[in-house]
């Protein structure tokens, strides 16, 4: 299978698994094609895939897709609050900003291991290797679907796609059509109004324009009624292009800009040793950016496809203790073909990122940097029989930070019949250092007896080196009966050269002394139990061992082992009741964890806690819609995470109550 | 990657890898590859159109009350494919149900029978033993002998038909002209 399409693949995976649910939602079940006429039938363009890629069975990946559909009757209004859907996703919210999300482990503000795009464009910032969640937003409902790859997908997504890919693709404007109104307000979320058209300038040419803004209020601190003071708000607007002639040739044009500001209150260092931790400095933070891509994809002759992609994207970020801005262009090609029973994808990409670091606890030397990056990739899918398909790639990166890295994979499935499939892979996945890591001296405070602290820097070093992962999964699914679905993903992870950050004289610096395993496996069956009422429980569960693999005096980053949840049971009931009503319910549970390097310090546990989500919508009438939702419902608050590296104060999510209208004509 | 050493031995065996699959890919005969998923959904939902064109022979196979389309193929994507759309779902009022066998001797008694293109095409002695009690046959090959009444082709990402009207005498069948002014190709004569 090829990783880097499985956009399509996803969505007849997806389309499989959830059959029963799109049954219950489309009665058709066919989209309207069974309303068409013969000769109507013979003109519906089909989209012309590999064998490799055209069914649920043949994909060897531990893959998850949240439709559009699952994305509104969440009732979530973040995408972070989004992904707490997904099996084997782990979704903390550290503050009312700030959320730790990752898969299979390392869970962190910025958690490094996990690469995520939004329309191709990877959001992965190479400052901290992790994503900044607070600015990554769209207009919800025009979200076509996520997918979510859990487990290594460097082979062709590149380094940074350790343990999981998201990956957040955007509704063509051509299935934007028409004008979107949405209001919202209430207790965490205070509101949020989005507004979308779309329009077609021609048979072939499709517009969308779009603006959203969102307020958000403060938390609590932990265990007061103090306020965290970490509110925020954002306001962005854009468009897409889409033009679709009809010779094969798929044409996308989209840029954003986005703005606003962000709370939050940051500890910085004392002056010298003393009592004093530090001076807690609250500020209002500037984020902004923006982008534009282009994407060219041509269907040729003979099931060849050709895809060209570049982009733009700036982003800035102020705060009380450090600022960037970046500056990144991309490109990127690929050419698809099928030759027999092989299907090719090769492909090369070229990117380059600018930036500008510094402030009061960040000094980066040099202060401005540019760094290119190069890759190549090859994989090729074979259909070594019916019902057993291979899949052999590699990916070639020259990176500024570790020079070449090479990212390669073997995957197999193999059919048992009508119902079950199994997979396995194995792959090898890197996680290139950061500029923070590699250039940056971050001002910390350390305790250095009971009650005493003194100013102290992490100093990057460019001897660091990537952080590698071997891994190996094996997958089953299998429909029991036309209602249940299941799907079992177990993995066993190798990591060496984990990074370490080394007490050396009265500073630290970064090193890679650390190694370990983590193993566990993630089960999600769907049961349709009426046709108005589907069941979608998972279990996820994670073992971590890491530990030293040199003499190293860091014992903090041992204990990231436990920063992650190790079992999650997600619960969601969909209910389709009389007069359009839905009603959708969602109980999470998550495992206490330990959270190391709180302020640099001790570390803080966080106890396991039980959180139901519901919503309540009713469209009276097909372009509107009223929708209730109550989140974090089971208890008055409730702590997630804590701050780790950026020595924010930690907040605890309350439970919230959100009401919007959405009106379509 | 940490060691300068492992970094050139997966350099070299990256390199390998990639010269073994073009190998791979220049050695190996080049054949077409099969429709994939999206087309074959398609022909499902046109499977359900075509018994109106069609005629049964009395006291034949004539589809009554409940349609039964028998999937004749070892390959069972496509079993999964075509039967995941149709089986026991409603089209036009009428409930379908998707039947599966490995052999076309065991594809009897089936008004609709779907012969994957991994199967041989029937010969004239199936169509033989079929011409009592009619069966409408459908066909996914895009080369060779192609015998099955309706057979299905992808041309510029749609969905087309030819319309055999031999197979479609040899099995009992008869066929409304209009099917004939719809087909890409029509082989034969009423």
């Amino acid at each position: 299978m090829k990783m880097k399409n499985l956009s399509p693949t996803i969505a007849v995976v997806v389309s499989s698994l959830l059959t029963p649910l799109q049954a219950q939602d489309e009665p058709a079940d066919t989209g309207g094609l069974a309303d068409l006429s013969l000769e109507q039938l013979m003109d519906v363009e089909v989209e012309i895939v590999s064998k490799t890629k055209e069914s649920l069975a043949r994909v060897p990946a531990a893959v998850t897709v949240l439709s559009g559909e699952d994305i509104r009757r969440s009732g979530a209004q973040t995408i972070p609050d989004i992904l707490r859907q997904a099996v084997g996703v782990n979704v903390a919210q550290q503050n009312a900003n700030y959320y730790a999300v990752s898969i299979r482990g390392f869970n962190d503000v910025f958690a490094n291991k996990l690469l995520v795009l939004m329309d191709g464009r990877s959001v992965y910032s190479p400052l901290f290797s992790g994503t900044f969640w607070d600015v990554q937003d769209t207009v919800l409902d025009d979200i076509e679907r996520i997918e979510i790859v859990r487990g290594p997908g460097a082979t062709v997504w590149g380094a940074n796609a350790v343990n999981g890919v998201i990956n957040i693709i955007s509704k063509s404007a051509k299935d934007t059509q028409g004008t979107l109104v949405k209001a919202g307000f209430g207790s965490n979320l205070q509101g949020v109004g989005a507004m979308r058209h779309g329009m077609k300038l021609s048979d072939q040419l499709f517009l969308r324009l779009y603006g959203k803004y969102a307020q958000f209020d403060n938390l609590l601190q932990p265990n007061t009624d103090l306020s965290s003071d970490d509110r925020y708000h954002n306001g962005r607007g854009g468009f897409r292009l889409d033009y679709l002639p009809e010779d094969g040739t798929e044409i996308t044009v989209q840029g954003e800009i986005y703005g606003g500001k962000v709370a939050n209150t940051y500890r910085l260092p004392p002056a010298g040793i003393g009592l004093s931790p530090g001076t807690l400095t609250p500020g209002l933070s500037g984020i902004g950016g923006g982008h534009f891509l282009t994407r060219f994809e041509k269907q040729l002759p003979d099931e060849r496809k050709l895809t060209l992609q570049a982009y733009y994207d700036r982003t800035v970020r102020q705060t009380v203790v450090f600022d960037e801005s970046r500056d990144t262009g991309d490109l990127e090609a690929q050419y698809d073909v099928g030759l027999g029973r092989h299907q090719v994808a090769i492909g090369a990409g070229y990117r380059a990122s600018a930036d500008d670091i510094g402030r009061l606890t960040v000094t980066a030397n040099p202060q401005n940097r540019v760094t290119h990056l190069f890759s190549t990739f090859i994989q090729d899918d074979i259909e070594l029989n019916d019902s057993t398909h291979m899949s052999l790639g590699t990916k070639l990166e020259h990176n500024q930070f570790t020079g070449f890295e090479v990212q390669p994979s073997i995957r197999l499935s193999h059919v048992l019949d009508d119902r079950q499939m199994v997979w396995a892979s194995i792959a090898r996945a890197v996680r290139t250092p950061s500029r923070v890591e590699d250039d940056v001296a971050l001002a910390v405070t350390v305790p250095v007896a009971p009650g005493v602290f003194a100013p102290s820097v992490i100093n990057g070093t460019r001897a660091i080196e990537s952080e590698d992962m071997l891994a190996y999964e094996i997958g089953y699914r299998v429909a029991p009966s036309t209602n249940v679905t299941v799907e079992l993903s177990m993995f066993y992870n190798q990591y060496s050269d984990l990074r370490t950050v080394e007490l050396v004289g009265a500073t630290f610096i970064g090193a890679n002394r650390a190694k370990g395993e983590s193993y566990g496996f993630e089960l999600a069956p769907v049961i349709t139990l009426t046709d108005w009422w589907q069941l979608r429980p998972s279990y996820a569960l994670l073992q971590m061992d890491l530990r030293a693999a040199q003499p190293s005096n860091d014992t903090r980053t041992l204990r990231e082992e436990d920063q992650s949840p190790e079992h999650t049971i997600t619960i969601n009931s969909r209910m389709r009741l009389q007069n359009n009503v839905n009603l959708d319910l969602t109980a999470r549970y998550v495992d206490q964890i330990f959270v190391a390097r709180s302020n640099f310090g001790a570390g803080q546990a966080i106890p396991s806690y039980w959180a139901l989500d519901a919503r309540v919508g009713w469209r009276p009438q097909e372009s509107l819609e009223f929708a209730v939702v109550g989140q974090a419902l089971l208890d008055d608050r409730h702590q997630e995470f804590s701050p780790t590296f950026v020595s924010t104060r930690a907040a605890e999510v309350q439970h919230s109550v959100f009401g919007s209208l959405t009106y379509r004509f | 990657m940490t060691k300068k050493g492992n970094d050139l031995g997966i350099l070299r065996g990256t390199i390998a890898l990639h010269l073994a699959l073009l190998c791979l890919l220049i050695v190996h005969t080049v054949e077409a590859v099969g429709a994939g998923y999206q087309p074959r959904q398609l022909m499902a939902i046109m499977i359900t159109k075509f018994p109106r064109y069609a005629t049964w022979p009395p006291g034949g196979n004539g589809p009554n009350g409940k349609m039964v389309l028998c999937l004749a193929t070892k390959d069972r994507a496509l079993k999964s494919e075509i039967g995941g759309m149709l089986n026991r779902k409603d089209f036009g009022g009428r409930k379908w149900e998707v039947k599966t066998v490995d052999s076309l001797n065991d594809a009897k008694g089936y008004p609709l029978v779907f012969v994957g293109k991994d199967m041989q095409e029937p010969d004239d002695a199936w169509y033989d033993e079929r011409r009592k009690e009619g069966v409408l046959t459908f066909g996914e090959k895009s080369g060779g002998k192609r015998t099955s009444i309706i057979n299905f082709v992808v041309v510029k990402k749609k969905v087309k038909f030819d319309l055999n009207l031999d197979s479609a005498g040899k099995a009992g069948l008869k066929i409304n002209s209009r099917l004939a002014d719809v087909a890409r190709e029509v082989i034969g004569k009423p």
